[in-house]
């Protein structure tokens, strides 16, 4: 569980997000939208524990005193420097690094268990493939899997569908479904893309006016909020089980 | 060159320090390029260059002064700030401009004036004395038990920073430390070997290396090896044709990448 009591954040003294109060519960599927510089992003390195609050907590209440909060990070693929030469398997590899413990070089058991991530994200054809020549998918997934090898209890995921065609937004979208489920992780995923979040969480906050509303998907998302938060008035509609938000035009 | 080898004897102090300048500072320049931090160690040099200057008209040992200027400048850039106002390449750019201007000031006072500019430039490698050397190698062994041993926790600040700061790897710490060795390597080589030379070397031959291999053991591998070789040769024809030595290391550096774009285009396609 992650705790938010009474947080602002910010940079300098410039508070982006005022009065932070709630719960990231357990297991849950949590997902994080609001419009562009709304403050998505300051949100998720304070979680990450990237930036720290101007004011109130974030703590990590079932983690115990002086134990260290177990997060995957996965960033967005773009952000990874393809100037490097590593391959898929040593990227994930890094993902132990942390837990390996000073001193120590990876052993055959990280090894193992970094194919085997590998393998549970698709991946462990191209294990030994170089990261760069991989397409966006596979990048992602190796980064799922990276993530996911340091045996983290929470999963964070910033904007993970970013520059993919349909299909592969679709793959990853199941991918961290799957993982979700399988590995009973809780999930924080952060996108501007109303469509593939409003499918696949539970819990949905919005980031407007400076703070934070949240509450399961199907009450948050109504038009009224939308267009109340974006400025345009959208519909929602829905085919075979799906939600599709419709901007409509000329309103 | 039965010529160069009879002056051997004359010769080994000068190219000894040339190989370990270049065997250090090309195994650190895979760091700086992946890193993309070639405008820091561009900086931290003229840093350490003011160092020496200092040390030239207060007639203080030069190695100890140009250390604590190095890792005073390493640990200033080191710094993130929020590049919300000043960008990081600005805050470094000008630390550059003011390092290299305070340099020239200092030593315009100086009795040599401007052949101590060249040295400070082009360094004189003819001057090294084998207690420089033995500091050397006590510094150089220093700096590669601290990468064998911390190898990863390298590999993860300078792949990324916030993935390591998240998975609980001390990021902060093991950046300064990676600087810190970059530091040491600059301050130890900057007297003789001198700001271009050390430059070229902490870029050069990591560029090579990248071009040629996929993966990073044989990047380091080809970027020592490339650094090494440039510094024999160099320092030969340097000797044969009577030219300045670091000049001669830098051209049979670039020469050498010169001869790496075809052969890597070939290649590729074979």
């Amino acid at each position: 569980m992650i705790k938010f009591s009474n947080v602002q954040l910010g940079y300098g003294r410039k508070p982006v997000l005022t009065a932070l109060n709630f719960d990231i519960q357990r297991g849950d599927f949590f997902g994080i939208v609001g419009p562009n510089g709304a403050g998505k992003t300051t949100l998720l390195k304070a979680i990450l524990g990237l930036l720290k609050p101007l004011q109130g907590k974030i703590s990590f209440p079932e983690n115990g005193k002086g134990q260290k909060k177990s997060i995957g990070y996965v960033p967005q693929h773009a952000s990874i420097d393809e100037i490097f030469p590593i391959t898929a398997l040593d990227m994930v590899l890094m993902g132990r690094y942390a837990k390996m413990g000073i001193f120590k070089r990876p052993k055959s058991c990280d090894y193992e268990l970094a194919e085997k991530m590998l393998k549970n994200v698709g991946m462990e054809t191209l294990a030994n493939r170089n990261y760069r020549e991989l397409s966006g998918g596979q990048k992602q997934r190796t980064l799922i899997a990276r993530a996911m090898v340091g045996e983290p209890n929470t999963l964070i995921l910033d904007e993970p569908v970013e520059g993919m065609d349909i299909q592969g937004e679709r793959a990853i979208m199941e991918l961290i479904k799957t993982l979700h489920t399988e590995y009973a992780l809780t999930v924080v995923l952060v996108s501007h893309d109303l469509n593939i979040v409003a499918n696949y969480v539970k819990t949905l906050s919005i980031i407007h006016n400076n703070t934070l509303k949240l509450g399961p998907v199907d009450s948050m998302l109504n038009e009224e909020t939308m267009a109340r938060v974006y400025g345009t008035v959208v519909k929602i509609v829905n085919i075979s089980g799906q939600k599709t938000i419709i901007p409509k035009l000329n309103e | 060159m039965n010529d160069f080898l009879i002056n051997l004897e004359f010769f080994k102090y000068p190219i000894a320090c040339s190989v370990l300048v270049a065997l250090v500072c090309s195994f650190l320049s895979v760091y700086i390029v992946l890193k993309r931090i070639v405008f820091v160690s561009v900086a931290v040099t003229q840093v350490s260059s003011s160092g020496i200057a200092i040390a030239l008209i207060t007639g203080l040992n030069p190695t100890p002064i140009s250390l604590f200027f190095t890792f005073l400048a390493v640990a200033i850039f080191s710094i993130r700030f929020s590049e919300r106002k000043l960008s990081n390449e600005s805050r470094i750019g000008m630390g550059f401009v003011v390092a290299s201007a305070a340099t020239i000031l200092l030593v315009s006072k100086s009795a040599k004036g401007i052949h101590e500019i060249d040295d400070l430039l082009f360094g004189n490698v003819l001057v090294s004395t084998p207690y420089q050397i033995y500091f050397m190698l006590g510094i150089i062994a220093c700096i590669f038990i601290t990468h064998f041993l911390f190898y990863k926790e390298f590999t993860a600040v300078t792949l990324d920073f916030e993935m390591a700061r998240t998975s609980g790897i001390r990021a902060r710490f093991w950046e300064l430390m990676l600087y810190l060795t970059i530091g040491a390597a600059i301050s130890i080589g900057i007297r003789t070997s001198g700001n271009l030379l050390i430059t070229t070397f902490l870029i050069m031959p990591a560029v090579n290396g990248l071009l040629l291999a996929n993966r990073m053991k044989n990047v380091f591998i080809i970027a020592v090896t490339v650094g090494i070789i440039s510094a024999l040769t160099g320092f030969y024809l340097s000797y044969y044709f009577d030219f300045p030595t670091s000049p001669c290391i830098v051209a049979t550096l670039f020469a050498i990448l010169c001869l790496t774009l075809p052969f890597r285009f070939f290649y590729r396609k074979s």
